[in-house]
């Protein structure tokens, strides 16, 4: 990966939900009560997923099919620096709630959920709407296990990395059919 | 109308909408399993389940409402413009929501009741609070897709709501203007829900006003909006818990005095069957001096019950009651070995279970052998098997108790000498041939871990 590709892409993805979910997640963590500290970040690590996912839609999909730079790779490079902002937003509100660490695997969990969630949904779908289903693994595993943090979370991210990675494989086959 | 028609079988058909129901079902049912069914819980826990359905709602009626924004040249032909648009989704959503809050919530309030005998009252006002919330979750929905046209916010909203249920489970902050209150202390009364029914209701009619005015400042929505606001916020605001029902007499049952809360009569027999293990192994005049378990704070019985945990915090009250332990330092009495024993054969004594001074664990990780015991709908407190409440006791003693609980016949012998075994200057030494176990000591001086 290098500027030629990180920089237009930079410009091309849609980090609205990102600026507005990173200083939610921040402002949230710092001003509300220690006692709900936990909470806050757990959910900031639900939130800030969401958002992230929404960087994965591109809205020139049809063109960008053509692109030197393969599929998976411009998906990758999407899923990397939406990422590091929504976990440099997240180790903040951790940072600032002053909470134990145990909470992160469950933050990548569902990081890699929305990605797995909204990457499945842009190969088949366009639009920007479509990335609102990287929201719905994170609520639905959310409203099922909201009372059980714990570090047994880490043993989930490594199928899910494959998920995402599934997703983000190239639409069509590389090789030219035959004529 | 067709296009209301439309919009309504559309989304009949959205499996979003179904999916978070079968789901609210599934995750709230397999949870109640645990608890003995308490119908004012039963069905605030139904609403706040079925508010999984009103998120998926609240997106299902976004993306209706914010299709022409996004296909705005497939739908430029058609004859009806924005405004019937939004009028058909507001139309459609709200009775698709109701209709599917209400397949969430009929199902698990009627799984309740089944399940019997169920505690405390059926409030279809409550359960009607759910079925608003998913409409008005449906406007909600249509409005931020007319005003906000971006996609991220009904998630900001979902996430907004999720927030004041977890952080401001008691409505704290906001009180009955919240759009739900999930948690509920039954020491306050019963709760005003006729009025937040009514509130909730007015709200969807203010918020649907609200979308439509984005077409237009128009006479008939605006007066509408203004009207409904108008009504419902003088309404929420002298909302308040409704006068508590008058208590009600203690019961008598297997020797044991059992003081309900109005509401929860039907579970005193729970309750004593509970307690029998305990009840049917000790003497009757054993159970002469033990306190009357009244359902408060401090009483002994809480007012849910969690199978599995609940006991182990009963059984410790009333086997420490009943072995006449005054409280204070009790390692190596024969007193505090038959206590725990008496509260292993309500609920075992596992051997992780850490004697009373380790420290309860912090509210993230649970310690080995400590279980999340629930005082109230929303109080939390630890709990570890053979807990005795107020009494120091060493893991010498558990390991004592284990032993006079691997032997079949050891009620026959408590019973036989249950005056020298409940006399506080017996040892265990002393009473081991009474007991028939081989004792061992603790290590340290009472009340010090080891």
């Amino acid at each position: 990966m290098n500027g030629a590709l990180v920089v237009p892409l930079g410009r091309a993805i849609d980090w609205a939900p990102l600026a507005v979910a990173a200083p939610l997640a921040v402002a949230g963590a710092w001003l509300v009560p220690a006692e709900f500290g936990v909470a806050v970040v757990r959910a900031a690590g639900a939130v800030l997923a969401s958002a992230a996912a929404f960087a994965l839609v591109d809205g020139m999909a049809a063109a960008t099919a053509a692109t030197p730079v393969p599929r998976w790779v411009r998906q990758w490079a999407r899923t990397l620096m939406a990422s590091l902002v929504a976990g440099a937003a997240w180790a903040l509100a951790w940072r600032l709630a002053g909470v134990p660490g145990v909470l992160a695997g469950e933050a990548v969990v569902a990081l890699l959920l929305a990605l797995a969630g909204a990457g499945w949904a842009v190969r088949h779908v366009e639009g920007r709407a479509v990335a609102l289903a990287g929201a719905v693994p994170v609520l639905a595993c959310g409203a099922g296990t909201w009372a059980t943090p714990g570090q047994g979370w880490w043993l989930a991210a490594g199928p899910l990395v494959l998920v995402v990675a599934v997703a983000h494989r190239d639409a069509r086959p590389v090789r030219p059919s035959r004529p | 109308m067709t296009l209301t028609v439309f919009e309504l079988r559309r989304m009949l058909r959205n499996p979003l909408i179904w999916a978070a129901a079968v789901l609210a079902i599934a995750l709230e049912g397999v949870r109640a399993a645990q608890w003995w069914p308490d119908l004012t819980v039963v069905t605030l826990r139904a609403v706040t389940a079925s508010t999984l359905v009103a998120g998926a709602v609240l997106v299902a009626a976004n993306l209706a409402a914010g299709r022409d924004r996004r296909f705005p040249e497939t739908l430029a032909a058609l004859p009806g413009r924005a405004p019937s648009r939004t009028r058909a989704v507001l139309l459609a959503a709200p009775v698709v929501g109701a209709l599917a809050a209400a397949v969430v919530i009929v199902p698990l309030v009627l799984y309740g009741h089944l399940r019997g005998p169920a505690a405390g009252s059926l409030d279809v006002w409550e359960a009607l609070n759910g079925v608003a919330l998913a409409a008005l979750a449906a406007t909600v929905g249509a409005a931020l897709a007319r005003w906000t046209p971006w996609p991220f916010t009904p998630l900001l909203v979902i996430f907004a709501f999720l927030a004041l249920i977890f952080v401001n489970g008691l409505g704290e902050y906001g009180g009955w203007a919240l759009p739900w209150i999930p948690l509920h202390d039954p020491t306050l009364g019963p709760r005003p829900s006729a009025l937040h029914l009514l509130y909730l209701l007015l709200l969807a009619v203010a918020i649907g006003a609200v979308a439509l005015l984005r077409h237009g400042l128009r006479l008939v929505p605006a007066a509408v909006a203004a009207v409904a606001t108008a009504i419902a916020v003088p309404a929420i605001a002298q909302a308040d818990y409704l006068p508590k029902p008058p208590p009600v007499a203690c019961r008598q049952l297997d020797g044991l005095s059992f003081c309900p809360r109005a509401g929860y009569e039907p579970w005193v027999g729970r309750w004593a069957a509970a307690l029998r293990p305990i009840t049917s192994a000790v003497p009757p005049e054993a159970l002469a001096d033990m306190p009357a378990l009244r359902q408060d704070t401090f009483g002994g019985l809480p007012q849910v019950w969690l199978t599995g945990v609940t006991e182990m915090s009963v059984a410790g009250r009333v086997a420490t009651g009943v072995a006449g332990l005054e409280g204070g330092p009790a390692c190596g009495k024969a007193q505090t070995v038959v206590a725990l024993w008496l509260t292993g054969l309500v609920s075992g004594l596992e051997e992780s279970a850490p004697a009373d001074w380790t420290r309860p664990p912090d509210p993230i990780e649970k310690g080995p052998g400590w279980h999340e015991y629930p005082l109230t709908d929303s109080g939390r407190s630890s709990v570890s098997p053979g807990r005795l409440p107020g009494v120091v006791y060493d893991g010498a003693d558990l390991v004592n108790a284990r032993a006079l609980l691997a032997d079949p016949g050891a009620a026959v012998k408590v019973r036989a000498n249950w005056a020298v075994l409940t006399d506080p200057a017996t040892t265990t030494e002393q009473a081991a041939p009474l007991l028939g176990i081989a004792p061992i000591g603790g290590a340290k001086a009472c009340g010090e871990a080891e």
